[in-house]
């Protein structure tokens, strides 16, 4: 940690406008950084999942936008799929976050089972709906 | 509404009647010419103008089914007739032709007032100094006999009024100019005078500016009112009256040519198909049928339609000649068909088939609802012909879709790869084996 002070001392000497840039940028690849060390491996997993699933969400979007809602039925379901999948990811990494291993009374097995079942509920409706 | 229409063509089976109300009982045989025309297709009826029982409406409902006022000197109608029975007759279907002359009298002014025909003062004359009659002229110099070019004059328009093409002039004598209101948009002219025309006290001086002048002045006018009654009023009795009617040229002064010259009297052609169309022996037409089905040969059904389905529509129109309602001929004019819910989603021509037969075919629009097929037209000297008849458009039948619709694909995919995501996420969670901590320290 020695490292990054003796950083930040040597650079209060120039102009401010580039020290506001470099500093996001140094906060960006800090971010990237302690998440590639300190992420473990099953949330990684999580992670790419939720994004595939918000991307496909985000294409969907800008069909309809595109397209018209015709069969808005079709849309709504492929829509929702989308976003519930997401919600359901985000609420399963945090259920499995070790870091927030105090604030849930049950384990992860638990966690995960809640998760398979509201995806079994979610996909019976996405079909029935899809038409 | 067909049922309707039967009824009517029940009223018309018999001969109709007539009643012809005179000034007078030498009118008869000054009128003879034109008089055994109406005799020979009508019941008619005469009476004189005074005559105490006079009657045209009794207990609400039309004794006769035409009227033909031949006295315009009239100021009170005898009987129980006023200006109000007219009205009230007309109302009830009645047709009514009134004459008038250059000594119209109060009961004619009424009567064409009430239904929008100004009339000039009594004593004035429609006078023309272009093609006046020249034989007359060395008796009187008024210039109020003379001869209207077909051509100049305005003939309607429209043949079941006035007949075929062929007018060469029209012997114009002691009119009395009439003008019709613009607000009476039922009303129009079938004959114009020309420009060279103008209403003023014969042999006198002109002090003010003329009730009408040139084409404002109307000779014929005819009426068509919303339940089809017809009314047509003249300006000039005389024209009609033996002596004038069997002159068969008028002579006039060409001043061009600077001799005389003359005209083809053709009156009694006026006569006979003006005539014809006041009494409704001319232009009155029904619709005697009326189907719809689907085009589809195998299912044929017509108690309701799906949207966006082909349908052919059939309509039988009869026109009603020598008291008998025959199905129309080939040159009847625009028949329209609209497929009406608050507006026309749909406005064709029907096809003349022939024998009466009119068809179309067309596509149910894409909006569900409750429409009205509505066979109608609307043309100057036709009856008003409208046939209304309901039917029910529904939407489609959730399995009248396409099974898998085509846009849908990339939702379709997307939901699929959803569960695919979700199966192949939860096997990399499950199966994953943390590197134990002694490799890694290593």
């Amino acid at each position: 940690m020695t490292k990054s002070t003796t950083k930040t001392v040597t650079k209060a000497a120039p102009k401010e406008s580039t020290n506001a840039a470099s500093e996001f940028g140094q906060i960006v690849s800090k971010f990237f950084d302690d998440y590639q060390k300190s992420t473990p491996v099953k949330l990684k997993a999580i992670d790419a999942y939720l994004g595939y699933t918000f991307f496909t969400g985000v294409i969907q979007f800008v069909y309809c936008c595109l397209v018209g809602t015709f069969p808005f039925n079709a849309f709504l379901s492929g829509f929702i799929s989308c976003v519930t999948s997401f919600v359901l990811g985000v609420s399963l990494r945090l259920q499995l976050n070790p870091e927030n291993k105090d604030q849930f009374q049950w384990s992860d097995e638990r966690a995960f089972g809640d998760f398979l079942f509201a995806h079994f509920v979610l996909h019976l409706v996405v079909m029935n709906f899809i038409g | 509404m067909i049922l309707h229409a039967l009824l009517l063509g029940a009223a018309f089976a018999a001969r109709a009647k007539m009643l012809v109300v005179l000034e007078n009982d030498r009118m008869k045989e000054q009128y003879s010419s034109v008089l055994n025309q109406l005799n020979g297709k009508f019941e008619t009826h005469y009476k004189l103008a005074d005559d105490a029982d006079l009657h045209l409406v009794k207990y609400g409902k039309n004794i006769y089914q035409n009227a033909v006022i031949m006295a315009p000197s009239t100021e009170q109608f005898g009987g129980d007739v006023t200006t109000k029975t007219f009205v009230e007759f007309t109302q009830n279907g009645g047709n009514l032709m009134v004459f008038a002359s250059s000594n119209i009298g109060d009961a004619i002014r009424e009567l064409g007032a009430e239904f929008g025909i100004e009339y000039d003062e009594t004593g004035t004359k429609v006078m023309s100094h272009m093609n006046y009659d020249y034989e007359r002229d060395q008796l009187q110099h008024d210039h109020s006999r003379f001869s209207l070019k077909a051509s100049d004059s305005f003939l309607g328009g429209s043949e079941p009024i006035v007949g075929p093409p062929g007018y060469a002039s029209l012997l114009i004598d002691n009119a009395v100019a009439m003008k019709i209101d613009k607000k009476n948009t039922l009303a129009f002219p079938i004959v114009k005078c020309n420009s060279y025309c103008y209403s003023w006290f014969p042999n006198e001086p002109i002090s003010e500016y003329p009730m009408a002048v040139g084409r404002d002045i109307s000779l014929l006018a005819g009426i068509q009112l919303r339940n089809n009654a017809r009314i047509v009023f003249a300006s000039s009795l005389s024209m009609f009256s033996n002596k004038l009617i069997r002159q068969k040229f008028v002579t006039y002064w060409d001043n061009n040519k600077n001799e005389h010259a003359r005209y083809q009297n053709s009156v009694s052609k006026l006569a006979m198909h003006v005539f014809a169309w006041g009494s409704n022996n001319s232009g009155t037409f029904r619709i005697s049928g009326f189907q719809h089905k689907l085009l589809d040969k195998e299912n044929s059904r017509n108690d309701f339609y799906y949207i966006n389905e082909e349908i052919e529509v059939v309509a039988f129109v009869e026109e009603y000649v020598d008291d008998n309602w025959e199905p129309t001929s080939l040159t009847f004019p625009q028949l329209w068909l609209d497929f009406h819910r608050l507006d026309p989603f749909i406005r064709i021509p029907f096809a003349n088939e022939g024998g009466g037969k009119f068809r179309a075919t067309f596509k149910v629009p894409d909006t569900y609802g409750v429409f009205n097929f509505i066979i109608w037209q609307t043309k100057l000297g036709h009856t008003y012909i409208e046939h209304k008849q309901q039917i029910t458009v529904r939407p489609l039948r959730h399995d009248m879709y396409e099974r898998f619709i085509a846009s849908a694909y990339p939702y379709y995919f997307s939901s699929f790869s959803m569960m695919l995501g979700v199966t192949l996420m939860s096997f990399a969670i499950l199966y994953h084996r943390d590197v134990s901590p002694a490799k890694k320290n290593n």
